[in-house]
């Protein structure tokens, strides 16, 4: 075991997108200039990708549902990446729940419902949905790297985790490029990173929840490049009249996810694949082990009664 | 507009597997996108339908001698040009990749610092933990980092960040 106490990493946290914002960096010099570039990818996508701001460009898209509408290049790729989870996880990471999520009750920014409580009773009936509509979202690419889109009619986008996941991607490759540092990205617990990493690693705690201290329950790994993404039914969540609800609605009904695992992780490539898998996980339910073991996704699986399962050479926990 | 990151080496429908012949028919049902080309005297473009079902696409192009003609076609059929001064299609640029793509699985840190890990394995447990949160503050070596604040930094080596549900 080596003695030489490892190079400090230097990090940053602030609140964005409506949740907590880490990032870290191998070199301290590195770290103002990641900061700014990283606030202005975070902002872009805002912009471009909020669900919670009328003045977005996917919800001037979802305004006009039904028809042609041109969308910038900025747009077009994060709708193509929520398309292609939606396709590799066989439409268990759906982008058109939008309206679901709203029946839900989920109609704003989750710190204003945690502020102000729902303004709306969520059931049931008013949330289950009887198809998936993400098949039908259609584009003509333009010269210009944008596009026409039409989204079917009826149908609402919610980019929510794939864009963050994206922006994940995207900050940590262009904060490595540009300061030549290693460079880790977590947005919301779903971590991005690029560039040469820590000696021994970039350290990630897994557990249930992103805002927990990292001596909170769960499992401490490393890794050496790629992402790692975890979801969980455990945040997020809120009570409807048929009882409690969450975040992650399961596209085949509309309704929140009930199957055994509370919290899912993954590494991979990269975040939007490590989110799709999780995610995709907690909806699949019982056939996620075996979906994730096919692929040959590294995961940790935990039950709702705290059992652990590790697939795909992920570390066993440590007695 | 934010700039595009260097975009990471992914496999895509127009660079298959070597050793992995595919027609063009078949690379554009293994890609789930369908590109259909659409050409005109003033326009070039490229037509992404992202479904994985479409059975019918119905095309207008222009011909040389400026009426409209109406095609209709399947899916898996690109619409040929219906005037010989159309430009060349352009090729879409996005990215589009044929699954998702797996890391290296992590390792164990030596440095753990996690508490109620489990035995080992498939039997281990973890016990409910509850959501922390700190106020935004400086901080220089700090012992940990990761948990919910508002504009703090640190510098510190021990550290871990947090992955959970968000």
């Amino acid at each position: 075991m080596s003695t030489t106490r490892p190079a400090p990493l230097s990090s940053a946290l602030w609140s964005a997108l409506g949740t907590t914002v880490v990032l870290c960096v191998t070199a301290a010099d590195a770290l103002p200039e990641a900061t700014r570039l990283l606030e202005r990818e975070l902002a872009e996508i805002d912009r471009v990708a909020s669900r919670f701001r009328a003045d977005s460009e996917v919800e001037r898209l979802n305004a006009r549902a039904g028809e042609w509408a041109v969308i910038s290049p900025d747009l077009y790729d994060v709708l193509l990446v929520a398309l292609q989870a939606a396709r590799f996880s066989g439409g268990l990471v759906d982008p058109t729940l939008g309206d679901a999520l709203i029946a839900a009750g989920y109609d704003r920014d989750w710190a204003e419902l945690e502020r102000v409580g729902f303004t709306t009773t969520p059931t049931l009936e008013r949330t289950r949905r009887r198809s998936s509509n993400w098949r039908g979202v259609a584009f003509v690419e333009q010269e210009n790297g944008g596009a026409w889109a039409c989204l079917p009619s009826g149908t609402r986008i919610d980019l929510g985790a794939t864009a963050k996941a994206y922006a994940a991607d995207r900050a940590a490759e262009l904060i490595a490029s540009v300061t030549g540092a290693g460079a880790l990205v977590s947005l919301g617990g779903d971590i991005a990173t690029a560039g040469s990493p820590p000696d021994d690693g970039w350290r990630v705690h897994v557990t249930d929840d992103h805002r927990s201290a990292p001596t909170a329950p769960g499992q401490t790994v490393c890794i050496q490049g790629g992402a790692l993404a975890t979801s969980s039914t455990t945040v997020r969540r809120w009570n409807g009249e048929s009882g409690a609800m969450h975040h992650i609605l399961d596209p085949r009904t509309g309704l929140p996810a009930h199957g055994p695992w509370r919290t899912v992780s993954v590494t991979a490539a990269d975040c939007v694949d490590a989110n799709t898998a999780t995610t995709a996980a907690i909806v699949l339910g019982e056939q996620a082990p075996a979906w994730l073991t096919e692929l040959g996704f590294a995961a940790r699986l935990v039950a709702h009664d705290g059992s652990v399962t590790t697939l795909g050479g992920w570390p066993e926990d440590e007695g | 507009m934010f700039k595009r990151a260097p975009s990471k080496p992914r496999n895509s429908p127009r660079d298959p597997d070597p050793g992995t012949p595919r027609t063009r028919a078949q690379a554009l049902r293994d890609a789930g996108l369908r590109r259909l080309t659409l050409m005109s005297r003033t326009l070039a473009v490229t037509a992404v339908i992202a479904a994985g079902v479409i059975t019918d696409v119905v095309s207008r192009a222009a011909t040389a001698d400026g009426t409209t003609t109406t095609q209709s076609k399947s899916s898996h059929t690109v619409v040929k040009a219906a005037t010989s001064s159309a430009k060349t299609a352009k090729t879409s640029t996005k990215k589009t990749k044929t699954s998702l793509t797996t890391a290296a699985a992590p390792t164990t840190s030596t440095a753990s610092k996690s508490s109620d890990s489990g035995s080992s394995g498939k039997s281990s447990s973890d016990k409910s933990s509850s959501g922390s949160s700190s106020s935004g503050s400086s901080s220089s070596d700090s012992s940990s980092s990761g948990s919910s604040s508002s504009g703090s930094s640190s510098s510190d080596s021990s550290s871990s960040v947090v992955s959970g549900g968000s």
